[in-house]
């Protein structure tokens, strides 16, 4: 079971339509049983084989308020974080945040490292969508897997399948979802 | 949340309205940008005089800016009537329509953004079959007001979006390709009705053409219940 991490902020109902939604749709249609949960009640249960934690609006700042590490609680199964949820990852991994709007279709270029790793393989170069007024930067627990001509587009954790897209895969990179829920199958992932 | 809901007359904008209502915030004004430009990217649509009527039927001010509707300059006069909306009705957050568009988001998104506002797509990237059908049982009434893709072809002008339309339109994607909720320009809709209108809009005159596959049903005349 997939668990989809909601971190819009809730007093905001309609974010969900637009920025959990997709995700879950996405997921469905795979054949992946899936959870949508908020992010101040994570719990992970016993099922749970990945988890994607989903981005928000451009205006929303209500996340940066909030921690996401102490709720994982010792999680080291895959994870996606989209756009707000990759900004949370590294910055409570030793990242920080900086200031960086991009808004539209971008390139992104997979690196050498992008290029042999199991999500983006064989994807050298393609077009996402960029929603953000933030980025973070990559301590040394991280590695680019792709780049665009401004910043780091997509991470991975050097040692657990943790991956972060900056901009949205959801809209026309469906692909990277549903390669990131085929790795959340394997069953030596989960707690350590 | 006050909020300015962009207005093409068609489904989408009016369903991305209702569902800013139904989750609790205040739609302060609409916004219908009237363009000269039949070719427009961004605005043009069937019958877009007629969103005075529909703001009218809603009791919902309604701020209309024209444009030439040159590409990339037609978002100035976006621009221009989003900060009247801000300057008229206190404006804090702008909702579209948009369900794959990126051309049209993008550029809406950046206009908000420049002018520190929300901007919500509730409708972004939903499954076009369920949206339908949530117009249809939420209460909407909504008419094909052009076609533009085979195999819709004349006798889809002034149809009623209902359950039967819906059935059509599943087999005809099968087949064609064509997007359910006509998100590809397929289509045109024009809304008679919604669930927060207050009046609804009676069509009493129409002139329909259609040529080269492609038609419109032009609404000339019509009237609040």
């Amino acid at each position: 079971m997939i668990l989809i991490v909601d971190l819009t902020d809730p007093d905001i109902l309609v974010l969900f339509d637009e920025f959990v939604s997709p995700i879950q749709r996405i997921v469905h249609q795979c054949g992946y049983e899936n959870q949508v949960v908020r992010i101040e009640s994570v719990k992970i249960p016993p099922s749970c084989t990945g988890i994607i934690i989903c981005g928000t609006a451009l205006a929303d700042t209500w996340y940066r308020s909030h921690h996401l590490m102490s709720l994982l609680n010792g999680w080291t199964g895959p994870i996606l974080g989209i756009c707000a949820g990759m900004q949370m990852l590294l910055t409570e991994t030793g990242g920080e945040t900086v200031f960086l709007t991009d808004i539209g279709m971008i390139s992104i270029r997979s690196t050498d490292m992008g290029r042999k790793d199991i999500l983006l393989n064989g994807k050298d170069e393609f077009s996402g969508y960029a929603l953000h007024k933030y980025t973070a930067t990559l301590s040394s627990h991280w590695i680019a897997l792709a780049i665009s001509d401004i910043t780091v587009q997509m991470v991975k954790h050097c040692s657990n399948s943790w991956y972060g897209a900056l901009f949205h895969p959801e809209v026309r990179n469906e692909w990277i979802i549903e390669r990131f829920a085929a790795l959340t199958m394997p069953p030596d992932y989960g707690y350590e | 949340m006050r909020i300015g809901a962009l207005l093409s007359g068609g489904k989408d904008s009016l369903y991305a309205a209702w569902r800013m209502i139904q989750t609790g915030h205040e739609i302060a004004c609409f916004i219908t940008i009237q363009s000269r430009n039949p070719e427009s990217y961004m605005f043009h649509t069937p019958n877009i005089d007629l969103t005075r009527l529909q703001a009218e039927a809603a009791g919902i001010p309604l701020v209309v800016q024209e444009t030439d509707g040159q590409k990339e300059k037609e978002l100035d006069d976006l621009k221009t009537a989003i900060q009247q909306g801000v300057h008229e009705y206190g404006l804090e957050g702008i909702v579209t329509g948009a369900i794959q568009s990126v051309y049209q988001l993008s550029r809406i998104e950046r206009i908000c953004h420049q002018k520190n506002l929300w901007c919500f797509s509730p409708l972004w990237l939903c499954d076009q079959e369920s949206y339908l059908h949530s117009l249809v049982s939420e209460g909407f009434e909504v008419i094909i007001a052009g076609v533009f893709a085979e195999p819709l072809d004349e006798t889809w002008l002034g149809l009623k979006i209902d359950i039967p339309f819906i059935e059509r339109m599943k087999t005809i994607n099968k087949k064609y390709h064509v997007s359910p909720a006509g998100e590809g320009g397929e289509y045109e809709s024009f809304v008679c009705n919604a669930p927060f209108f207050k009046k609804k809009i009676n069509i009493i005159e129409t002139k329909t053409w259609f040529e080269h596959g492609a038609g419109g049903y032009l609404i000339t005349r019509a009237e609040l219940d």
